[in-house]
């Protein structure tokens, strides 16, 4: 499956405090229960580190997990 | 009137061009459970943007065609043989077709039964129905996408078997709606309108039937 571009995740502005490094979109892989997803989200070129944004993980993240609970 | 949720940008960033959950994952299940053979004639009713009917070609060598009531998705579909026509009301003689899919669109079909009947009349004596779509824990069909219109599967599996079909496979595939619903939930802006595909107890199933006779 394609990568999710997801409208509240940005990297613009963001640096990795480690390796001095600006933060690039790329895919992440999110699992959760038996659900995989492939995700573009601010991570660090050199080292990997994963920016989630409060809001995503707060927001969507919080309402996927709730989805694939539910049923 | 606000855009169906399968005219909409974000269902074909989620789901790509198959539009539906497990893209072609169901669709290659059924045509390998059916034994399809290159030379087969195959329909496919509500063809959306021509992705099965173009995938029922590479890969099997069948002659297949499709319809599609939305000259929209018609217009963005990719291949030839695509018609414009209703589900239910199926522009082809008897007994044409070795197999027919239908895949996420008999819910949105305006009488499923008529559909099935479209169906079984068009297929071969022995001829493959490949029906994958939602299902849901009770027949409540207030709205017009394919979550809010889907109706138990039993009542499903009984209209299949009134119409004339053997149900030769039944599966639960839910896990893979799921996905997809997580899948628009993540893709899905400020401005999009939302879909009903998160109501409760909803579910997803591959059917394979087998035409009587």
């Amino acid at each position: 499956m394609s990568v999710i571009k997801v409208p509240e995740a940005d990297a613009a502005g963001w640096k990795c405090r480690a390796c001095d490094a600006e933060l690039e979109m790329l895919p992440v892989e999110l699992e959760y229960l038996d659900s995989l997803f492939t995700v573009a989200l601010p991570t660090c070129p050199q080292c990997g580190q994963v920016l989630i944004p409060e809001n995503l993980a707060l927001g969507k993240m919080n309402q996927v997990e709730h989805l694939l609970e539910d049923k | 009137m606000e855009q169906p949720l399968w005219e909409r940008p974000v269902l074909r960033k989620a789901a790509g061009r198959t539009l539906r959950p497990g893209g072609f994952e169901l669709t290659d299940r059924a045509a390998n459970r059916m034994g399809l053979l290159p030379g087969w004639r195959v329909l496919d009713v509500g063809c959306g943007l021509g992705a099965t009917v173009n995938r029922l070609r590479s890969r099997y060598g069948a002659l297949a065609f499709g319809v599609e009531p939305s000259p929209g998705q018609l217009d963005a579909a990719q291949g030839a043989g695509l018609v414009r026509a209703q589900g239910h009301c199926l522009p082809f003689g008897p007994n044409s077709f070795h197999a027919l899919f239908c895949e996420c669109v008999l819910s949105l079909l305006p009488d499923a039964a008529q559909g099935l009947g479209e169906f079984h009349c068009v297929l071969r004596p022995g001829g493959f129905l490949a029906l994958s779509d939602l299902c849901a824990p009770d027949a409540d069909t207030a709205g017009n996408d394919c979550a809010a219109r889907a109706v138990p599967l039993a009542e499903t599996h009984g209209l299949v078997k009134a119409a004339g079909f053997e149900v030769l496979l039944l599966e639960d595939h839910s896990h893979r709606l799921r996905e997809l619903a997580a899948r628009l939930l993540f893709s899905s802006g400020e401005n999009d309108v939302p879909c009903s595909c998160n109501r409760r107890g909803l579910g997803y199933y591959l059917m394979i039937a087998k035409k009587r006779g």
